[in-house]
């Protein structure tokens, strides 16, 4: 039965016979297999779309927070100009949100006007101020990117309304020039003729006295009133003036500043001079 | 017909057509191999299976050389942990050398009669310590060194089991051979 030409030892047999041995595996195996693994593909891959958004979101976030505070910069620094220079009476300054097309459109606006409208004397501290050379200011339309320069007109330094470091410089403007500023902002022919700017234009403030700063200071006050609710009308919804001037007076000194837009004017006088 | 290197390049970009091209290729060797270690069809389609998945998930960790070579190895280890898992794995009493030595001059055989199912279907028939240990040292050429680490016995019980698991499928075999005469 057994042929010993032909035996083999077991190992071999097995080698040999397995090698290659195949047999074919259920139909299920590969779907399953298949879903497994993509499942898991498209489970990662939903992860990490999911961190991406949260990533996405968080930064987003955070940059808006920034730039609301950056935003919120220009009335903080306001609020540090009053605390510096104040016992003011009233609380003056004007924050513009110019955050939409339509508000740049209007600093545009502005900005062309004052094109016409404004002389610039270079600022120099030294160099008297009758020298008048025409450049319009530049309006802020890059706040982030760049920090408008502060310029002079007349005795009257007018600059961009971000730190009490860039517009600490005390000066004395006159009527004239505080209406030269007020003008800037593109005020509309109606309110420049108005009896009260007529009036206002006509004061002198800084030689006003200590005892007849109230009735000065209503007029300040109703002018910047009407021109709030003036402005205010026209513009759009959200670029709102909130508040546009401030003045006190102490025995020491008159102090005021008007603000609009990105721009202020300010004077102070030593009372005691 | 795509290449194995395209197969492979396909996969590791988790393409579909690639998956099913790798798995047409190797599954049926591969089912072939984990029948051998379990006699439980359903439990081998579940490691061929599980070696799949393994293998898709770790083939950008293939460095070249012989792909089936490679799949096979998940494979012996995916069933050697199924195995192992299971408790399956019960060892006969150690046997020295010397014996194991004396076995050795006995499991020679004709194997004229004898195709790999019929084989296959006796070796199912064997304790699991033995089969997997045939398996592992006979047909799949792992050392014995390497046997007792995997299974976590000694060289020893590993080469004893062996002996007698050669020596339990030779007698299966001549059983099975007198009856295929007989049959004649």
């Amino acid at each position: 039965m057994q042929n010993k030409q032909n035996h083999k030892h077991i190992d071999k047999v097995l080698q040999e016979k397995f090698s290659n041995f195949e047999d074919l595996p259920p139909a299920f195996v590969l779907d399953e297999v298949l879903n497994a693994v993509n499942h898991q593909k498209s489970k990662s891959k939903k992860l990490i779309f999911w961190w991406a958004a949260a990533i996405l979101l968080f930064s987003g976030g955070v940059f808006w927070l920034f730039s609301l505070n950056y935003n919120q910069s220009n009335v903080l620094t306001l609020t540090q100009i009053d605390q510096k220079t104040n016992k003011f009476n009233n609380q003056s300054s004007v924050h513009v949100d110019d955050k939409s097309s339509e508000s740049n459109n209007f600093v545009s606006s502005i900005n062309s006007n004052l094109a016409g409208k404004q002389e610039k004397i270079p600022s120099n501290e030294n160099k008297k101020t009758n020298e008048k050379t025409t450049q319009a200011p530049k309006v802020n339309h890059n706040k982030k990117q760049e920090k408008p320069k502060l310029f002079e007109r007349g005795s009257a330094l007018f600059g961009p309304i971000t730190s009490i470091d860039s517009f600490k410089t005390l000066f004395e403007p006159n009527a004239l020039e505080i209406l030269v500023a007020l003008q800037a902002t593109n005020l509309p022919t109606q309110l420049a003729s108005d009896p009260l700017i007529a009036d206002f234009s006509e004061v002198d403030l800084i030689e006003v006295d200590d005892n007849q700063i109230f009735p000065i200071n209503s007029i300040v006050k109703e002018w910047s009133q009407k021109a709030v609710e003036h402005l205010n009308s026209q513009l759009p919804t959200n670029f709102l003036i909130k508040r546009s001037i401030h003045s006190d007076s102490t025995q020491d000194h008159n102090r005021f500043r008007l603000a609009f837009g990105d721009y202020a004017i300010s004077g102070t006088r030593n009372n005691k001079n | 017909m795509k290449s194995e290197t395209q197969i492979v390049n396909g996969c590791l970009a988790a393409e579909k057509w690639a998956q099913e091209a790798l798995y047409k290729q190797f599954a049926p060797f591969l089912f072939g191999v984990a029948k051998r270690y379990t006699p439980d069809s359903d439990l081998a389609a579940d490691i061929l299976q599980e070696s799949f998945i393994k293998i898709f998930k770790s083939l950008s960790s293939f460095n070249g050389g012989s792909l089936q070579a490679w799949l096979k190895r998940i494979l012996v280890n995916t069933a050697l942990d199924h195995i192992k898992k299971h408790n399956t794995l019960s060892m006969a009493i150690e046997i020295s050398d010397a014996n194991a030595h004396e076995f050795e001059s006995l499991v020679t055989f004709d194997d004229t009669h004898f195709d790999a199912k019929h084989l296959l279907m006796l070796m199912d028939a064997l304790p699991t310590g033995y089969r997997t240990i045939l398996n592992m040292y006979a047909i799949d050429g792992f050392s014995h060194a390497e046997i007792a680490n995997q299974l976590g016995i000694s060289e020893g019980t590993s080469k004893s089991q062996l002996a007698r698991a050669r020596f339990a499928l030779l007698r299966l075999l001549n059983k099975s051979e007198k009856s295929y005469s007989y049959a004649k």
